[in-house]
């Protein structure tokens, strides 16, 4: 098994299943009996980085649920009272400005929260949530709405995602091996 | 009722660094043009543009 330091026996076998998805479609790019077009071999190249990025999401996601997260804190006004209308777009205002704590509900957390909140608090290096905001925008490709062309997802990008999910693969292994000590 | 709690009916049948190719080709109904039928799917995977993909199973081993 590849991902023994999870724990949660279902998101393991998730991720196996989504490793082993990803090693079916490299394999079968190398097809000495099919001749891939161009497109065909982007759009095997984009399948892939989707599922890597969903591995990665679902590591990041089970990394932040083990990990100590200092609370948030926003400001919220209360009983506000306007004092003087200056005009339909300008008031001035008083009230009680209460600091509330943010109760964070990490399951709907999505891979750019989860990216910003591990590097925010410092647990994952500056190069590394780099690296995974790339990959989040490659996988966004998957949006084809949001394209404004036609987007060729290259051995480059392949090899960029997949060393990336190598980079987090390495470095949680040695964190959860810190954790279960 | 919870996620954590539900059984998958899915039977998993997972390939590893040490899978032959020959047992790949055959499930897949693919050829990779390769000689040695007893060659590892990892190395193959190293060979072809894989190797990060090939490392991480490596490191699975």
């Amino acid at each position: 098994m590849n991902f023994n330091f999870i724990k949660n026996n279902i998101l393991k076998q998730n991720l196996e299943i989504s490793l082993d998805h990803i090693i079916i479609l490299a394999t079968i790019a190398k097809d000495k009996n099919y001749n891939f077009s161009e497109i065909s071999k982007s759009s095997l190249r984009q399948s892939i980085i989707i599922h890597s990025a969903s591995i990665i999401e679902g590591l990041l996601f089970d990394y932040i649920d083990l990990i100590y997260l200092d609370p948030e804190y926003k400001w919220k006004l209360k009983s506000k009272k306007v004092l003087y209308k200056i005009s339909d777009t300008l008031e001035i205002v008083g009230g009680e400005y209460h600091r509330e704590q943010i109760k964070v509900d990490t399951k709907t957390l999505n891979i750019i929260q989860l990216i910003q909140i591990l590097t925010k608090n410092n647990y994952i290096s500056k190069n590394l949530s780099h690296n995974l905001d790339k990959v989040r925008i490659l996988r966004n490709g998957q949006h084809l709405g949001a394209r404004d062309m036609i987007q060729n997802f290259s051995e480059k990008d392949l090899t960029f995602t997949i060393q990336t999910l190598k980079e987090l693969y390495i470095f949680l292994q040695k964190e959860y091996s810190k954790i279960n000590q | 009722m919870n996620n954590s709690k539900k059984k998958s009916n899915l039977k998993t049948s997972l390939r590893t660094y040490n899978t032959k190719i020959s047992v790949v080709e055959k499930e897949l109904n693919i050829n990779l043009g390769q000689k040695d039928p007893n060659m590892k799917l990892g190395d193959f995977l190293a060979q072809n543009g894989y190797k990060p993909l090939a490392d991480i199973l490596k490191l699975a081993k």
